[in-house]
């Protein structure tokens, strides 16, 4: 099955400053993300990951360039349009779950298919089988307050899954986990990415990239590198530690070079 | 330095410091008003219709006194919400808690200061306004009462002073106890709705049964006496504290509980109610009372005018009674729709007054003879030219002094004549107009002007109306004040109390929109959240005054006559304020609109922004 999930053209992002100085962020990404496809997008920080994921999610617009998402041209929606967008084709997991703690755990989950008015019995059917899915179904009725993290992100990941999203993004989601809980979450996006969802997530964590099947590497809002995994995970996961201490060594390189010729 | 900072403080969240500045300007500006009233104690003795009129006004001080507290606190509160994690980061990089104390007490003594200058100023200014206005309304003039007295000047200043001093120093007391994570971390709340145990299932019914022993008491007020004063006011309250504590948490989230919920943001919206509404039983309880209270002052003083209206209106008197009315009047009676008039001729001859008997005969066909009593008079008309005295027909010549005209004043005895013995009398003869109009109250005018310049011997029906507008108009003036004071007040904290949650709401609706909520959603949720807020208080308070207006039967006629009127003041200054608190909420809670010229704000490294300026998009 070869349908593109994201088309990047081109995308660029700057802001101007209050002085009048343009600050550039993206400086013109394009790539493309194939349905049924586990992306992770690595780089130093301010190299523009996160700024790039929002602009994929329509939380942000892009200064120039197109994307599309599942067919979907993004750049040219409206606000009330870019919410719809977000309701239907998109799923979110953060780093800090970002549950709301005035609702139950069930009530969280069951949220974005609430919003899209779905038949009650529905809904509290998916809920009940994703949140056992999940190991997460003796905690129904429960507040975020009263789970463990990882709890909290499995919930948060059931959330994202419910409405049968187009595209899963995910913004440092093992970020606050310890390694054993990181390693279930993980589990479970690579179980959602075999049953053919498509997966783009921002990490640092070579670990966490290990579990994609491709890996994007920005730098100064440009995409500099890609990795793509052809063995193991455990092979994958030397090579992404190589990519990393090679552009950490470049880094370096680059501040010597400039100190010792100003 | 601290100053500067204090001052950026105030510089960076100008919108909503300006919201809190307006909220205390309106309540030094109300506490004062009600000040002139309650100092100015020549003066309300002298209008007032209660003997304990002075002990209405010490309580509604104290009462007053303690809503203002909690509004100041609250108010306090609310700027201490909005600055802890600026406070958190100033600690952070290293400024002393005496230092971060120091800019908390200057940012508050800034506000403060402003806050009682242009208070002051409004508070003379609508003192001024609202006795003008009403005097105008109620064609009275309110002597001996100033917008300006010094007594009320100088305790309104040192009660606030003493007030935001009171504050100042429970925001540093709350400062001192919170640990630096704690203000870094403002509003990730810990907490969660505690699930109602049986006990609040026989609290609920305890406050059930205090409340309508608190409403048996107001209805049979006449009969209980000091009992069913004591047990109202101790009662109702109570009944309206535990119900709300008790019953309301589990009411929200039961109805919470239906199939409904899972529909679109009401699921958001009742998540947020049964959380919030534990928190906030409290305090809307309070709300409640002071619905009560504040409606009920002003209903209490519209239904003495009313009263008013309502004796002139069902007073046995003619409307008008005029002698030998002059062209001029005969023209203004014109404008008059007369349901009954009649002409009563009566000549002077010595120590006899004649009466044209069939003049008389002619009213008393319409009107029978009513006594003081209020009994019909069984006795016939005397026949002939008898005379009619003191001694020999007592009632007839009682009632027939009270329709002579001032010429016949004096006279030992009255007889009836028929026309053409009438007629040879020799004197001139006077005649006595009288009118029945088909609405005394709307010709007041008229009757004031007729009745402008006459030499008053009777007291007529305009005289008595006036008299009574008077008394009661120092009342409306009184309840009024009062009543608009507790409304404001509660409202505001109302307002405060909601307003001071949105900085931690935030949060969920810039999630919320993460997840796809289109913002007119966001804004309905929030209409419908805070609309329950005020409803349920509102209604709760309504219900006090409805039972409550049942305290007045023992002194006015009708006192739910027109109670509409003072019922739909609430609702507006209600209404309005719920409005208010909706935008005020809108612009705090929601995430500013994802177009694209709006910067964004950054997800991770805590709500920083990027540096400026809007972004284009080509």
């Amino acid at each position: 099955m070869n349908v593109s999930m994201i088309e990047a053209q081109n995308v660029t992002k700057h802001y101007h400053s209050g002085r009048g100085q343009i600050i550039q962020v993206l400086g013109g990404i394009t790539f493309t993300m194939q349905a049924g496809e586990f992306v992770g997008i690595m780089g130093p920080s301010g190299s523009g990951k996160t700024t790039l994921l929002n602009v994929i999610a329509t939380l942000d617009a892009p200064s120039t360039g197109a994307i599309r998402i599942a067919g979907t041209d993004i750049t040219t929606l409206n606000a009330r349009q870019s919410a719809d967008f977000r309701a239907r084709r998109l799923g979110f997991i953060f780093q800090d779950y970002n549950l709301l703690d005035n609702l139950t755990i069930d009530d969280n989950i069951a949220l974005p298919l609430a919003l899209q008015h779905a038949p009650a019995a529905e809904v509290k059917a998916r809920v009940a089988r994703l949140m056992t899915e999940f190991g997460i179904a003796s905690l129904a009725g429960r507040y975020p307050v009263e789970l463990s993290g990882g709890q909290k992100q499995r919930a948060a990941a059931a959330r994202a899954v419910i409405h049968k999203p187009a595209l899963l993004l995910g913004d440092e989601p093992t970020g606050a986990l310890d390694s054993h809980n990181a390693a279930v979450l993980l589990e479970i996006l690579t179980h959602l990415n075999r049953e053919g969802a498509s997966i783009l997530m921002v990490t640092h964590d070579a670990v966490t990239a290990s579990s994609c099947n491709r890996i994007l590497y920005m730098r100064d809002g440009m995409l500099s590198r890609e990795l793509r995994r052809t063995g193991t995970r455990q092979q994958f996961y030397r090579e992404i530690l190589a990519l990393l201490g090679e552009q950490d060594m470049n880094v370096g390189t680059a501040a010597a070079l400039r100190e010792a010729h100003p | 330095m601290t100053l500067k900072l204090a001052l950026s403080g105030i510089r960076g969240r100008l919108r909503n410091l300006i919201v809190l500045l307006a909220g205390l300007v309106v309540s030094i500006a109300i506490f004062y008003m009600f000040q002139t009233m309650a100092w100015n104690t020549a003066f309300i003795t002298h209008n007032a219709m209660i003997n304990s009129i002075q002990l209405v006004y010490a309580m509604g001080s104290f009462l007053l006194a303690a809503v203002t507290l909690f509004y100041v606190i609250y108010a306090g509160g609310f700027l201490f919400s909005l600055r802890q994690r600026e406070y958190g980061m100033y600690m952070t990089i290293g400024a002393r808690r005496s230092r971060v104390r120091t800019v908390m007490l200057l940012e508050w003594l800034v506000i403060g200061g402003a806050a009682i200058v242009i208070g002051m100023a409004l508070g003379c200014g609508l003192a001024l306004l609202v006795s003008s206005l009403l005097a105008n309304m109620l064609d009275t003039t309110f002597s001996g009462y100033r917008a300006l007295y010094g007594p009320a000047v100088l305790f309104t200043v040192v009660f606030y002073v003493a007030l935001l001093a009171v504050t100042a120093l429970w925001s540093q007391l709350k400062l001192g106890r919170m640990r630096l994570l704690q203000l870094l971390r403002a509003g990730d709340s810990a907490e969660r709705p505690a699930r109602a145990g049986r006990g609040a299932f026989w609290g609920g019914l305890l406050g059930l049964g205090a409340l309508l022993i608190g409403y048996i008491a107001l209805t049979f007020m006449e009969q209980l006496r000091e009992i069913g004063l004591l047990a109202a006011t101790v009662m109702t309250p109570l009944g309206t504290y535990l119900l709300f504590m008790t019953w309301l948490p589990r009411l929200v989230r039961r109805a919470g509980r239906s199939d409904r919920r899972l529909a679109g943001i009401r699921a958001f919206t009742n998540g947020q109610l049964a959380f919030r509404v534990r928190d906030l039983s409290r305090m809307l309880a309070t709300t409640a009372l002071l619905v009560a209270l504040g409606t009920g002052a002003i209903a209490g003083g519209i239904a003495f005018l009313n009263d008013a209206y309502l004796k002139a209106r069902q007073s046995g008197q003619y409307d008008i009674v005029l002698e030998n009315p002059d062209p001029q009047q005969l023209e203004l009676l014109r404008a008059v729709t007369f349901e009954e008039r009649h002409e009563l001729r009566v000549k002077r001859e010595d120590a006899v007054a004649w009466v044209a008997r069939a003049d008389l005969e002619a009213m008393l066909a319409h009107t029978p003879p009513v006594l003081e009593d209020g009994t019909v008079l069984e006795e016939a008309l005397p026949g002939g030219q008898q005379a009619i005295t003191w001694t020999s027909h007592p009632q007839w010549r009682q009632l027939l002094s009270g329709v002579l005209p001032a010429s016949a004043l004096g006279a030992d005895e009255i007889r009836l004549a028929d026309n053409s013995y009438f007629g040879a009398i020799g004197t001139a003869a006077t005649t006595v107009w009288f009118g029945r109009s088909d609405d005394f109250l709307a010709y007041t005018d008229i009757w004031g002007e007729l009745e402008s310049g006459r030499t008053a011997y009777h007291w007529s029906k305009y005289d008595q109306y006036q008299d009574n507008l008077g008394l009661a108009g120092g009342t409306v003036f009184m309840g009024f004040f009062l009543g608009v004071a507790f409304l404001t007040m509660m409202a505001s904290c109302l307002m405060f109390k909601i307003l001071s949650g949105a900085s931690t709401d935030a949060r969920r609706y810039a999630l919320l929109r993460k997840l796809g909520v289109r913002g007119e959603r966001m804004r309905a949720s929030i209409r419908r959240e805070l609309g329950y807020l005020f409803l349920l208080p509102g209604a709760a308070g309504l219900l006090h005054v409805l039972v409550g207006m049942n305290l007045f039967a023992f002194i006015l006629q009708q006192p739910y006559y027109r109670l509409w009127l003072p019922l739909l003041m609430f609702a507006v200054i209600y209404g309005l304020y719920y409005l208010v608190t909706v935008w005020m909420y809108n612009r705090l809670a929601l995430p500013a609109p994802v177009s694209g010229d709006v910067p964004h704000t950054r997800q991770t490294g805590g709500g920083t922004r990027y540096p400026g300026g809007s972004m284009s998009r080509n």
